[in-house]
């Protein structure tokens, strides 16, 4: 499930070419999204769009060749032209006079030549990882791309970047496998991998080649007079492991047209994907720097004049959740009377905390359903939990930047989270943005395999597992207190993934931890064998028969923390 | 000792009157902080100005009546225009062409008058708890009579100049006990009942009767006339100059308001992490 729907859908067409579109929210700015297509479209950029049409009108497009788009399969269709005159189609088609521009990787000289030629339309250009010949490309993709249109002989790595190798039966997806391989050197970053595969695959070989020939891209001093063109404020983000496209461009993008420059360490080429919290802050900083909208009437409370006040997010998974929450706020403020509580949480949790009277924060309408989307997954089949929870990944985010808000206007000094995955996780991967005190509740540790799931779920249960294991031991000031809800007996002996011992050579900078492999989200290249059969779990199922022995539960089991002592902590890097 | 020296300093003399400054840092844009009522001189930024001056150029200057400033008898001395053209002949000698300018107070009608009167010296205002007057006094200060005889005079009436001639120091004591509502403002009450010693009541109050040529409609006239991005921030515990004041300067000039709750009449020195962060904000903005 999506965790937005677009409120407006529609298709432009061109001398006879259907290029697709989506609009979101009605705010001020209005933001397009131009997504490096064919290779991708508008679907990358899924981790960002629910967050960002709460503030902004989001326009996406799937660009021509992929998607919901036709897919010419001439290169002349793909000229920058014409791919630029699409663009504005479909601001016309939107009704946006004047937008920001985001664009990522091939689409920046694109957005470079709309801000350019157009600077009526273009109030800002947020460049992510820009593939702009400012600056020489990566060494690796030099001799492969001279190479494009040779017949190449049982092609590797860059090598099947090749237009004979992709109209080879399966050449084309084991380019992509590759590719994306590359572009994500970010440890556990397996949902994205799958996604941008799947994405690519929305395309076919032809139209990937026609697109790659039909590009003409400025390059060297015809590229750097496009920069110095643009008059509208920039700002380029760059991931320093992009293997795509050197960090040097971005640099050097950032000079010519007078930006700012956001490096983005240890990120590889889609931080949208893998970082989506930290890329939709810097989005909305830079629309709201250059629109004035960060200085607004606001009100600063001095610190000893403030209320205490916890903010509690209750999961809507299972409503024994609801009601031990509930139990837990209760004693919380017989011991300390003068502490507000606000919840946030959606239905049907909502429905308990409305008939105890409790106060839900008006932000909860934000959020998006994780219960309809846990009910979508168990349509017509068994629930599949580990996959069900990847796969609410964008909602998750969606969510957490809810929460963000939330929490950084209300002041809260205490955050308590009974499985909010999304508030553990991204404080983790984003771990500036705490605020508070924090306590994570929770009924289970750790992901098991389901015994059809195979090989392939038993290395993603052991990357989810060792994700959150590295997290906890790197950060263990992000949980002021972890409590697990349930008893002895209802944890499993065993590990959370056991010894696995990766074979071959994974990308250049995945971490390893002893005990726990972490290697390319391609499961193809690297082989897994599990030395240790049992795998760890502790799972349980929380009931009481009264609110007071849900306080009562929840109390006793607060003594016991849970720390990863088992697994050595990763050496520093030197 | 303090916790930044000025990386140069001087005195520009103008109509006569020497205006001490100090200048500190290289960034830009520079920022411009400005005197308030001579009650007390540029130290009351001290706050402020290291760390902003790792960010921008930092420019102050003892208002005359204050500090190291010629303490002029003349009320006509205290004018409006006079502290405006003060700031001016500070930014030539300091090397400063625009700047964004930050007040206090009293020191709003200055920022006022320079953004109104000369758009080209400046970027940007932030007003900081302004003495507008746009607004009616608070209740509680409609007791002052400045220049009648008060025996024994309380509270307020304690604000008048026949009274400042003998009982100077009790009137300071007084004032600035209503300026920190804020508890536990020990500190900040000593450093500024200290400077406003440096001075004397009849500096003082001739100072104080240049306003007399100021009121709502003059300022109102000015607010309307301002171009420049303009924040204001308002104490809702401001017990000197009310918070109503904060929130009809921001409509009349159209910016937004601050509004730091709990917080009186020098937020500057009681909450200095907020009010900086809210300077280097604004200041950022006008950067780009």
């Amino acid at each position: 499930m999506r965790a937005r729907l677009p409120d407006r859908e529609g298709v432009v067409q061109r001398d006879g070419v259907r290029v697709a579109f989506e609009v979101f929210g009605q705010g001020e700015p209005a933001l397009l999204l131009i997504p490096a297509s064919p290779i991708t479209h508008a679907r990358s950029w899924k981790g960002i769009v629910p967050s960002l049409a709460r503030r902004f009108t989001v326009v996406t497009t799937d660009g021509r060749g992929t998607g919901r788009s036709d897919r010419p399969h001439t290169p002349e269709c793909y000229a920058p032209a014409e791919v630029t005159a699409d663009l504005l189609a479909v601001l016309d088609a939107a009704g946006i006079d004047l937008t920001f521009l985001v664009a990522h990787c091939h689409a920046v000289p694109w957005a470079l030549c709309l801000a350019a030629d157009h600077p009526e339309r273009v109030a800002g250009l947020l460049a992510i990882d820009p593939a702009v010949a400012v600056a020489p490309p990566h060494p690796h993709t030099v001799e492969p791309d001279r190479r494009w249109a040779d017949v190449v002989d049982a092609p590797v790595g860059w090598s099947m970047r090749n237009r004979h190798f992709w109209r080879q039966d399966g050449g084309y997806r084991e380019w992509i496998e590759f590719f994306f391989g590359q572009q994500l050197p970010e440890p556990h970053s397996t949902k994205q991998y799958e996604d941008t595969v799947g994405w690519a695959l929305d395309t076919d070989a032809e139209a990937m080649i026609a697109e790659r020939e039909g590009r003409a891209a400025p390059a060297g001093r015809e590229a750097e007079a496009l920069c110095r063109r643009v008059r509208c404020p920039v700002c380029v983000l760059h991931g320093s492991d992009d293997r795509c496209q050197p960090v040097a461009r971005g640099r050097r993008l950032a000079e010519l047209t007078g930006g700012d420059l956001v490096v983005l360490e240890g990120a590889g080429h889609l931080p949208h994907g893998r970082d989506p919290v930290k890329v939709t802050r810097l989005i909305t900083e830079f629309a709201d720097k250059i629109t004035g909208a960060s200085m607004h009437a606001t009100t600063w409370t001095r610190g000893p004049c403030r209320p205490a006040r916890a903010l509690y997010l209750s999961s809507p998974i299972g409503l024994g959740h609801a009601r031990r929450d509930v139990a837990v706020a209760k004693e919380l403020k017989r011991l300390r009377p003068e502490l507000e509580i606000d919840w946030l949480a959606q239905h049907p949790v909502t429905t308990v905390l409305e008939a105890e009277g409790e106060r839900i924060h008006p932000a909860s309408q934000w959020l998006a359903s994780e219960s309809a989307h846990v009910a979508s997954e168990a349509a017509g089949h068994d629930l599949h939990c580990f996959q069900a929870l990847r796969r609410m990944d964008e909602i998750l985010v969606a969510n957490f930047m809810v929460f963000q808000e939330v929490v950084e206007e209300g002041r809260y000094d205490l955050v308590s989270g009974d499985e909010a995955w999304d508030v553990d996780y991204y404080w983790h991967e984003n771990p500036e943005l705490k605020r508070g005190q924090n306590v994570w509740l929770t009924d289970f540790v750790g992901y098991l395999p389901m015994p059809d799931g195979g090989e392939r779920e038993a290395f993603l249960t052991t990357d989810y597992n060792a994700e959150m294991i590295e997290h906890i031991d790197r950060y263990p000031w992000i949980r002021d207190r972890a409590i697990f809800v349930g008893n002895d007996e209802d944890i499993v002996p065993g590990t959370f993934g056991g010894t696995c011992q990766p074979s071959g050579t994974g990308p250049r900078g995945i971490s390893r931890t002893p005990g726990i492999s972490l290697a390319s989200p391609h499961p193809s290249r690297t082989r897994w064998r599990r030395s240790v059969p049992s795998w760890g779990t502790a799972m349980t199922n929380w009931s009481a028969s009264s609110p007071l022995a849900a306080a009562e539960s929840a109390g006793r089991s607060s003594t016991r923390l849970w720390r990863p002592t088992r697994w050595p902590r990763r050496p520093c890097p030197s | 000792m303090r916790a930044r020296y000025p990386d140069s300093d001087g005195i520009v003399v103008r109509d006569g009157v020497e205006i001490r400054y100090e200048r500190y840092g290289n960034g830009w844009p520079a920022i411009l902080l400005l005197p308030t009522w001579s009650i007390v001189h540029s130290r009351h930024w001290k706050m402020q100005v290291p760390y902003l001056a790792r960010h921008f150029t930092v420019v102050c200057f003892d208002g005359r009546g204050s500090g190291g400033s010629g303490r002029p008898a003349d009320p006509s001395a205290y004018s409006d225009a006079a502290f405006a053209l003060d700031a001016l002949a500070v930014m030539d000698a300091a090397g400063i062409g625009r700047a964004v300018l930050v007040s206090v107070s009293r020191g709003v009608l200055w920022a006022l008058r320079l953004c109104a009167e000369h758009p080209d010296r400046v970027l940007g205002s932030v007003f900081i708890a302004p003495g507008a007057l746009l607004v009616p006094p608070l209740a509680e200060r409609r007791v002052q009579r400045f220049d009648e005889v008060i025996d024994d005079p309380v509270g307020w009436q304690t604000y008048n100049a026949h009274y400042w001639k003998t009982h100077y120091p009790e009137f300071v004591t007084f004032f600035v006990g209503r300026m920190f509502t804020e508890p536990h403002s020990t500190k900040q009450i000593e450093d500024v009942t200290g400077w406003g010693l440096e001075t004397d009541g009849e500096t003082l109050a001739a100072a104080d009767r240049a306003l007399e040529g100021s009121d709502a409609a003059a300022t109102r006239r000015l607010a309307a006339r301002l171009a420049c991005p303009v924040l204001v921030m308002h104490g809702t515990q401001d017990a000197v100059r009310s918070y109503a004041e904060g929130k009809a300067l921001a409509s009349g000039t159209g910016g937004p308001l601050v509004t730091l709750a709990g917080a009186g009449h020098f937020p500057h020195t009681r909450d200095p992490v907020q009010v900086n962060l809210l300077i280097k904000q604004f200041a950022d903005r006008i950067r780009r």
